[in-house]
């Protein structure tokens, strides 16, 4: 059942695989790691440095255990110094992923920023073959897709519509934010539920767009970043409102958030 | 309630001692400076001469301000979960409430590991209020000036070597059986104290208002006013009872590496900032997070009570009146304008 709360569990790095120039995936095998959903976390810690709350880009099934990380802060600088057979600490896996088993026969509407991307392949990888499902991703230069080789094998079981920000001479696909890519013809509110994950900004505009499409409160969820320290409601870093980011989400329904953003401090996402 | 004299105390501590408690008592810093529970053997070390209550609460004891959680020799990780025999000696009912919310919070839900093992074996003896200061409301706050439960034992002085003692566990209990019941001309006495007492404390309308009936939008001036007061310095969360937040850092040493917490406070910048962003940049989002978790009955559900308890030491401590009686006093205002 539940591993140690803040012990975590020593692991060798299996592999490293560069998907863009700032961001790489650790793989790791998941012997001695309890079951996870989709849009849980761990919390990685690069011993001597510190711990970052990761998003699990593998899928439950998985043997292994897969995070994708972006270089930008202390940890995530610390752990690019670390190479196949390093040692680093796994706790985890916590809190509300995507509630897949509630949505067996409904559409997923996958929405996903930059390096936001993640906890959606997991859902991907988990819900391929179950649900239909239609992933909009947005970059912000082609060089920045991550997870290129993947996307290119899933094209033919799964919708997948591409943008970046900024294109270069070997980009002829669609320029401009994530948004543009949701038309009413693509994105139907019926039987669908929309799963988001990336950058404050793309989640605000994202949920404005799908509530515009006629997507009820309910039906979006959203997986938000915060601040953690514990990862299990003690540190109070993540605390939004009466919810902990950690323990209560990070995956929330925006009629959740709502209530959160008109009355209690700071901004969600 | 028992009848005790100095002399019986004198015994309890000698039997905490051969039990192997350590025992805390208020002491005095040198030169007439703040109150502090240190290691005391007997009870006439204790004092409490103009003691009102110790600058840091006893949260201190099983959340320290600094404390190693992990070491890592090599490839050997150990969880440092420290537990010691202690008796907590002169708690004031608004810090045993402050307890009994951390409590609430460390062991409910998914218990912390590390305050559990510091908290289990451990006596707390509250003494009730009968001076509050200027800064107290733990009336409005319905924490004190006597603790309803949650101690072992509970002492009212009531002057001239005599103290009422009463039980609130099984523990305490069988620590005061040895001693006479007390008079009913004490327990008078007691009671027409505790009824003085409760005439000492500094009239505050606005609390009794707004304590336990907070609404401030988000949008609200106040929020910006107390902003532009707060000076950033995170005393009052340090010095709050029930204030629970802690960050965690590791250090390198020649041979391991140690995981440690220390006490964080909400109000300043580095809290919330993430790499690329920060979800409450400015002074004002940030009071408002610290004072919708002391009051928000959403927040507060848990604990079936406000997360403040009158302490005042926010009041104490803060050096731009950021504090808990300002914000109560700008509510008022607001409702006026």
């Amino acid at each position: 059942m539940r591993h140690a709360l803040f012990k975590p569990v020593l692991k060798k790095i299996k592999r490293i695989v560069e998907e863009t120039p700032d961001t790489r995936s650790f793989y790791f095998d998941k012997d001695g790691w309890a079951g996870h959903t989709p849009g849980q976390f761990a919390e990685l810690w690069v011993p001597g440095v510190g711990e970052i709350p990761i998003s699990i880009a593998s899928p439950s099934k998985s043997d292994e255990l897969v995070f994708t990380v972006k270089k930008v802060g202390t940890v995530s600088s610390a752990l690019f110094e670390k190479k196949v057979s390093d040692t680093i600490g796994l706790r985890g896996p916590f809190g509300h992923g995507f509630p897949l088993q509630e949505f067996a026969e409904k559409n997923l509407i996958l929405i996903g920023g930059g390096i936001g991307l993640p906890p959606l392949m997991s859902v991907i990888l988990e819900a391929l073959g179950k649900n239909k499902i239609r992933l909009f991703y947005g970059a912000r230069t082609p060089a920045d897709i991550v997870y290129k080789p993947l996307l290119n094998e899933l094209k033919d079981k799964i919708d997948i519509y591409l943008t970046v920000d900024v294109g270069d001479e070997s980009w002829d696909g669609e320029v401009g934010v994530v948004t543009n890519l949701l038309k009413p013809e693509l994105v139907h509110p019926y039987n669908s539920v929309a799963f988001v994950c990336g950058p404050g900004i793309m989640m605000y505009y994202t949920v404005k767009r799908l509530l515009e499409l006629g997507f009820r409160e309910e039906n979006i969820y959203l997986s938000l970043e915060h601040h953690m320290k514990c990862a299990v409601g003690k540190c109070g870093h993540c605390r939004i409102g009466p919810y902990y980011v950690c323990v209560d989400g990070p995956v929330f329904p925006y009629s959740k958030l709502r209530e959160v953003e008109e009355k209690f401090a700071g901004t969600v996402f | 309630m028992k009848k005790l004299t100095a002399q019986d105390f004198e015994k309890l501590f000698e039997i905490w001692k051969n039990e192997g408690y350590e025992i805390y008592g208020p002491k005095r810093a040198p030169y007439g400076g703040d109150f502090f529970f240190n290691p005391v053997e007997t009870f006439s070390e204790c004092d409490f001469d103009g003691f009102v209550n110790t600058l840091k609460p006893p949260k201190d004891f099983f959340f320290p301000q600094e404390a190693t959680t992990l070491k890592l020799y090599r490839e050997k990780l150990e969880s440092e979960e420290v537990s010691k025999k202690k008796v907590i000696f002169g708690i004031r009912p608004c810090d045993l409430e402050g307890l009994l919310i951390l409590d609430k919070f460390y062991l409910g839900n998914i218990p912390d590991p590390y305050y559990k093992a510091r908290r289990e074996n451990t006596l707390l003896v509250t003494f009730s209020c009968f001076d509050p200061l200027p800064t107290c409301f733990c009336n409005e706050a319905g924490a004190g000036p006597v603790a309803k439960s949650g101690f072992d034992i509970q002492v009212n002085d009531l002057g001239n070597g005599i103290y009422l003692a009463e039980h609130g566990s099984k523990a305490g209990k069988d620590y005061l059986s040895s001693f006479p019941d007390a008079e009913d001309e004490l327990i008078e006495k007691l009671r027409q104290r505790i009824g003085e007492t409760l005439k000492k404390f500094t009239p505050r309308p606005w609390a009794e208002k707004h304590l336990y009936n907070f609404k401030v939008s988000k949008d609200s001036k106040i929020w910006r006013e107390l902003g532009k007061f707060c000076l950033k310095c995170g005393g009052c969360n340090y010095l709050c009872p029930t204030c629970s937040c802690f960050n965690t850092f590791d250090l390198q040493f020649e041979d391991h590496i140690e995981q440690r917490r220390e006490w964080d406070s909400c109000l300043l910048e580095g809290y919330h900032r993430m790499a690329g962003s920060n979800p409450k940049p400015d002074a004002a989002s940030r009071m408002q997070f610290r004072f919708e978790c002391k009051l928000s009955p959403e927040i507060n559900k848990p604990y079936g009570r406000i997360s403040c308890t009158g302490c005042g030491r926010c009041i104490q401590t803060c050096i731009g009146d950021a504090h808990m009686e300002s914000l109560l006093i700008l509510m008022d205002r607001e409702e006026g304008l």
